[in-house]
């Protein structure tokens, strides 16, 4: 199996770095926790059992991306707690559009957001992750996925309301 | 159905993300039409998600790629072999199966209905089984130590096996076992215990096939006509 793991590795590389990248924020820390999962990878080789390589990847990736935050106590990063605030009255759209300028605030905002919020929305918008792999690669029931992905959006699409 | 916009929001961020059933779907695009609210969210949601989309994803520094896959080249003398249990993976299958009844959870309804919706949602990509296999002995253990009671898991003629999955059906894990009838998906769900003589029931397009037999209940559900339902029920009783 680690053969296999070792050759299918690579194709998933890219959307492994991009997690990193989004969560730490920094290239150079980002190098850091990708050399340490693919370490930890090839150590724990054994517990892929082929089941989704990307989800695996992914999810070990994380892992290193928040001790990496938790080591560095990132001032900006504000505690999170899930809750099941969905009912909020519906926002105003026509704020969220697409120019140069609302391109930069939409990246500083969802850099903006809380880690697990923020990688939620990466993971489905940008890696198009469904809401399972999501799950798996988090460590969260399905639910919590669906109840994080609408506050990270209704946080982006209100701030583009003010903005 | 009436839809409250609380539980619309739900579904137009689902349904976004492709993860709505067909029947939900249904149920949305009749609450937008009539919801200024909820027809601007989903707006609203498509528009964001078209700036995301537009962000950087950020790839690899090429340094960094060749450094990752020097590590990951294979040690001398590599050795290739593929592992034939590959695609078994019960942890994470499990998993799959509990995340899969918690997508739009549905206020219980009646059986035939909530059969209906579980069908619908494991014609959703990769949700159609837990464990893929077309060996009855392969798919009959799984389930062992996920429910309590032991499913048949048989092979009948011309309807190959696809697998088998949890599902859940007023409230509890039934087994749920897929086979593939011609380009049609029959999903065949076993209950425990005996309800009742055969019965045929029809709803929206899709056919549902109700069986007693050695103490437990059968339904099978499918978008084929009702003699083929029939036609696979048969099959089914006779096989091993």
């Amino acid at each position: 199996m680690t053969s296999a793991l070792r050759q299918q590795l690579p194709e998933h590389l890219d959307a492994a770095y991009n997690l990193a990248r989004w969560l730490v924020r920094d290239p150079a820390a980002a190098e850091d926790v990708m050399q340490d999962a693919v370490e930890r990878a090839l150590r724990y080789a054994a517990s892929w059992r082929g089941e989704n390589l990307r989800a695996w990847l992914l999810r070990i990736v994380r892992t290193q991306a928040y001790a990496w935050l938790a080591a560095r106590r990132d001032p900006t990063e504000q505690p999170f707690e899930d809750g099941l605030a969905v009912t909020d009255p519906a926002p105003d759209p026509e704020a969220v559009l697409v120019s140069r300028q609302q391109h930069r605030d939409l990246e500083a905002a969802l850099a903006a957001l809380p880690a697990e919020l923020r990688e939620a929305l990466v993971l489905r918008e940008l890696e198009e992750l469904s809401y399972r792999e999501i799950a798996e690669v988090a460590g969260i029931p399905v639910g919590t996925v669906m109840s994080r992905l609408w506050r990270a959006r209704r946080a982006l699409i209100e701030r583009g309301a003010r903005g | 159905m009436t839809l409250h916009c609380d539980e619309a929001r739900l579904l137009i961020q689902a349904e976004h993300d492709g993860e709505l059933d067909a029947g939900r779907a249904a149920d949305l695009a009749a609450h937008a039409a009539n919801c200024r609210d909820c027809a601007a969210l989903r707006q609203g949601v498509g528009a964001l998600s078209v700036g995301l989309r537009a962000l950087p994803r950020h790839s690899t520094p090429d340094a960094l790629r060749r450094r990752l896959e020097t590590r990951l080249a294979p040690p001398a003398p590599a050795r290739r072999w593929l592992n034939p249990g590959s695609g078994f993976a019960a942890g994470f299958a499990l998993a799959a199966a509990l995340a899969a009844f918690i997508i739009l959870p549905r206020s219980s309804g009646d059986l035939p209905q909530q059969l209906l919706n579980a069908h619908l949602r494991s014609l959703q990509a990769e949700h159609l089984v837990d464990v893929r296999s077309s060996d009855q002995h392969q798919v009959k253990p799984w389930f062992t130590g996920r429910l309590d009671y032991a499913p048949q898991v048989r092979e009948p003629a011309e309807y190959p096996l696809i697998g088998g999955r949890l599902d859940v059906l007023e409230g509890r894990p039934v087994a749920a076992l897929a086979y593939r009838a011609m380009r049609h998906t029959i999903n065949l769900y076993v209950l425990p215990g005996e309800r009742g003589a055969e019965t045929l029931t029809t709803e929206a397009g899709f056919t549902m096939l109700r069986w007693a037999q050695d103490g437990m209940t059968y339904w099978a559900v499918s978008d084929v006509g009702a003699d083929t339902l029939r036609a696979f029920a048969e099959a089914w009783r006779q096989a091993r």
